[in-house]
């Protein structure tokens, strides 16, 4: 039981950082820094 | 009493001095900007500071106080107004 | 078709426009603003008697025809306000500076001329009557037909109200079209007319096409704002009617700022608009102040230990705060523990999770503290005084005072730096300043500093130094960089550098604590995210694969150490191992997360109460954690920087020229720190 939650929060996180860096990388335009609140349009 | 109409560069003008613009050289890069910020023959300005020899200085012009660099104010030729 | 109705803001930098954007939307805004000047616009919502209205912040501009990136921006937009009729708003406020009215109007005057409903807001009237002078507001907006002209003092909301009024009434009562004013002569209007024609078939009213018409004769910039399509055919037409201009007036270079500055001087002559209540001129307290502040030894002594402070103050005033955060979250911690049965998901949430985020959270205080300090200078109008004295040095490593705020803002982070660089007009200089931005160390390097150096060092005036130090790293080598990139890219010095110093102010409460509200939400919320997802990831891949009971494995046959061992050849020159390894592939993610990672290895490997700060003076020397400081002044490790770059130089190129020249730097910079203190005998 634990070990399918564990794949799923797994799964998820992998895939939010993997994502995370496709979108910073294909669409600068819609970056979102850590350190400030600046969307860019 | 007011008025000696000796011309010379902005970069030469003493600290605290006012003058009037007489004419700028073309040869300025960048005119419009400062013509549409005010610096204008006819126009009077006073030199607030000046940071060293070479380096930039602040002046004040119509109620601003705007800093340019020597080489801009060899460019732009004044003339003092002596009170008295 | 019936939208909410629109308000634009338009007005001199310096005018104190955002400051009346933020006083009038609070938090309803959708981009908050950053230390530095406004480079996009900021739009944000308001409620006046309840009624709603959306209003636009634009990057401050001296006319209509840009000088620089950012004015483009705006200037485009009004073009096309003119062009293309749907696009423009319900009214304009246009901020004067009250206390530069002329050059205010310059603008001001040209923006009445486009025709749009505008009010003139008149800002900083305090200043101005402290001074004992005052303006005659309705002469002033009689003798230009402008349908309002309010004062007002952006330091509180009440100084808004007249503007809010009159807000309300126009949207009560829209007015019909004003009868505008006209400032060129018949035989100049004669000379344009072929330009005129042009810009009218574009779209434009007579008044609109007379207005452009001027600028573009005067001004080649102004080709930049039409499309690219359009330029030649609009040159072509204008060299014609420079040539006839020619014939009235000597030269047509600056002539629409000669023809519009004498027209405003006959009407101040004319007209009493301008109150001068004292003959004596007092001088005011901005005056007095910058005797000293701009004074060049003074002065400069002032601007540098107003920095030492900053940064001494970052680390010495962020104890308290950061053990405080730290005994809260080992209680939690322990609270967690006790409270989850114990398990796999029990020791996922207190060594990894939370353990994750607890790195981060111990931070905020000293990015709070950086940042605010940033704003407080420029919001108080220090900056341009820094910028000033800067300038002569920047001038020899090939940039101009213009870089100096860009390249502050980049100690907080490097992203509103780089934008900030919209400012500088010079294409090189702008380039520059870009590429050696990122060398500022940003607040993500700051806990990476502070666990290397507290970890190792124990005297408190060492640890500041060597503090201070690596901040002083970053900065000489962005100077070098400069000075070298400057030799290959320009040609020769770019002189017509001018920057206006405003005003002192006492920065708005609360714009300032809007400002740190925003910030840590967006701090907690973003990077909290990455990392909290780093953090589980992490987790997994260093608890797994357990061994044949199902018991822990050390960490070092995990996946986690598996993938840090086939990096470590790699790394090993510069004294660093696998764990580090493993720091520096989860800091591409966010720097921050490099204590995370290493809270969260050492974490799961140590089942006793050791905090990181033991764990790593074990396992590492001074000399291996300089190493790693170096490697994280130079490295470039922020993604976000890169895709920022990109988008602001509309080219890969100069990001890919950064990733390598900072990798290389950053290689070669921990690799000479470690293999010379070796040999020197310190390990």
């Amino acid at each position: 039981m634990e070990y399918i939650i564990l794949s799923i929060l797994f799964g998820c996180s992998l895939l939010y950082v993997f994502n995370h860096i496709m979108k910073t990388v294909k669409n600068p335009e819609n970056i979102k820094c850590s350190q400030c609140d600046l969307l860019k349009k | 009493m007011k008025n000696k109409k000796k011309k010379i560069a902005l970069s030469k003008l003493n600290t605290e001095s006012i003058a009037t613009i007489e004419n700028i050289s073309n040869d300025l890069k960048n005119k419009t900007r400062f013509s549409e910020m005010g610096i204008i023959p006819g126009k009077s300005l006073k030199l607030i500071q000046r940071y060293s020899i070479h380096g930039p200085i602040c002046i004040k012009i119509m109620g601003s106080t705007i800093m340019i660099r020597k080489e801009t104010a060899d460019q732009i030729f004044v003339s003092e107004i002596y009170d008295e | 078709m019936s939208k909410k109705p629109t308000i634009a803001l338009i007005g001199n930098p310096n005018s104190g426009k955002t400051a009346v954007f933020n006083q009038l939307t609070g938090l309803a805004q959708k981009v908050s603003n950053y230390p530095g000047v406004t480079v996009e616009k900021h739009v944000g919502k308001i409620k006046i008697s309840g009624k709603d209205y959306n209003i636009t912040d634009y990057p401050g501009i001296y006319g209509i025809v840009p000088n620089s990136l950012d004015e483009k921006i705006v200037c485009e937009e009004i073009l096309n306000w003119c062009t293309k009729k749907d696009s423009s708003p319900d009214l304009i406020v246009c901020v004067l500076d009250a206390n530069n009215i002329s050059r205010n109007l310059y603008l001001a005057t040209q923006i009445l001329e486009i025709g749009i409903p505008t009010i003139f807001a008149l800002n900083m009237i305090d200043l101005l009557q402290e001074s004992n002078k005052n303006i005659d507001v309705s002469l002033l907006k009689e003798k230009l037909n402008v349908h309002d002209v309010v004062t007002c003092c952006a330091l509180n909301s009440k100084g808004l109200i007249d503007l809010t009024q009159s807000i309300s009434q126009f949207f009560n009562n829209p007015s019909k079209n004003r009868s505008e004013i006209s400032i060129l002569d018949e035989k100049t209007k004669l000379s344009i007319k072929e330009l005129t024609n042009l810009l009218q078939k574009k779209g434009m009213s007579e008044n609109q096409s007379q207005l452009y018409a001027i600028n573009i004769v005067s001004n080649s910039n102004s080709l930049e704002i039409f499309e690219n399509s359009e330029r030649s055919k609009i040159k072509e037409i204008a060299n014609n009617s420079i040539l006839k201009l020619e014939e009235i007036h000597s030269s047509t270079k600056s002539l629409n700022s000669i023809i519009r500055y004498q027209w405003l001087e006959k009407l101040f002559d004319k007209y009493k608009i301008l109150i001068n209540l004292n003959k004596t001129t007092k001088k005011s307290f901005t005056e007095k102040l910058d005797k000293y502040l701009t004074h060049p030894i003074l002065g400069t002594g002032i601007f540098l230990s107003l920095l030492f402070t900053i940064f001494w103050a970052l680390f010495r005033f962020s104890e308290y705060p950061m053990n405080l955060v730290d005994s809260m979250m080992g209680a939690l911690k322990k609270t967690v523990a006790q409270i989850m049965p114990d398990g796999l998901l029990e020791d996922l949430m207190v060594n990894g999770i939370l353990e994750g985020i607890g790195g981060i959270v111990i931070f905020i205080p000293q990015i709070l503290i950086l940042m605010l300090s940033l704003k407080f200078l420029e919001d108080s109008g220090y900056m341009a005084r820094a910028s000033f004295l800067m300038d002569r040095f920047m001038s020899k490593i090939g940039l101009n005072g213009g870089s100096v705020l860009p390249l502050m803002s980049g100690y907080a982070c490097a992203i509103p730096g780089i934008m900030a660089t919209r400012t500088i007009d010079d294409w090189k200089e702008r380039l520059i300043t870009i590429l050696i931005l990122p060398l500022t160390s940003c607040t993500a390097r700051l806990p990476v500093y502070v666990i290397m150096i507290t970890a190792f060092v124990d005297e408190p005036v060492n640890q500041t130094l060597l503090f201070m130090l690596m901040y002083l790293l970053g900065t000489i080598t962005a100077i070098i960089v400069a000075k070298i990139l400057s030799i290959f890219l320009k040609e020769k010095a770019n002189p017509s550098f001018i920057m206006e110093l405003p005003s002192y102010k006492k920065p708005i409460l609360k714009t300032l604590l809007i400002d740190a509200y925003s910030k840590t939400k967006s701090f907690v919320v973003d990077a909290g995210k990455i990392i909290f997802a780093i953090s589980i990831v992490l987790w997994v891949l260093a608890s797994f694969p357990k061994d044949v009971n199902g018991n822990d494995l050390p960490i070092k046959d995990s996946y986690v150490g598996f993938i840090g061992q086939t990096i470590e050849p790699i790394i090993e020159p510069m004294g660093f191992d696998w764990k580090i390894g493993i720091g520096l592939i989860t800091s591409f993610a966010a720097r921050e997360t490099f204590v995370s990672t290493m809270s969260t290895i050492y974490g799961i490997d140590e089942e006793d109460e050791k905090g990181l700060k033991e764990n790593l003076s074990e396992d590492y020397s001074l000399l291996i954690s300089i190493s790693i400081m170096v490697f994280y002044v130079y490295a470039a490790q922020c993604m976000s920087t890169f895709a920022i770059v990109k988008k602001e130089t509309n080219t890969w190129k100069w990001a890919i020229v950064m990733i390598i020249y900072m990798t290389l730097l950053a290689y070669i910079g921990s690799t000479l720190v470690f293999q010379i203190g070796s040999s020197m005998g310190y390990t």
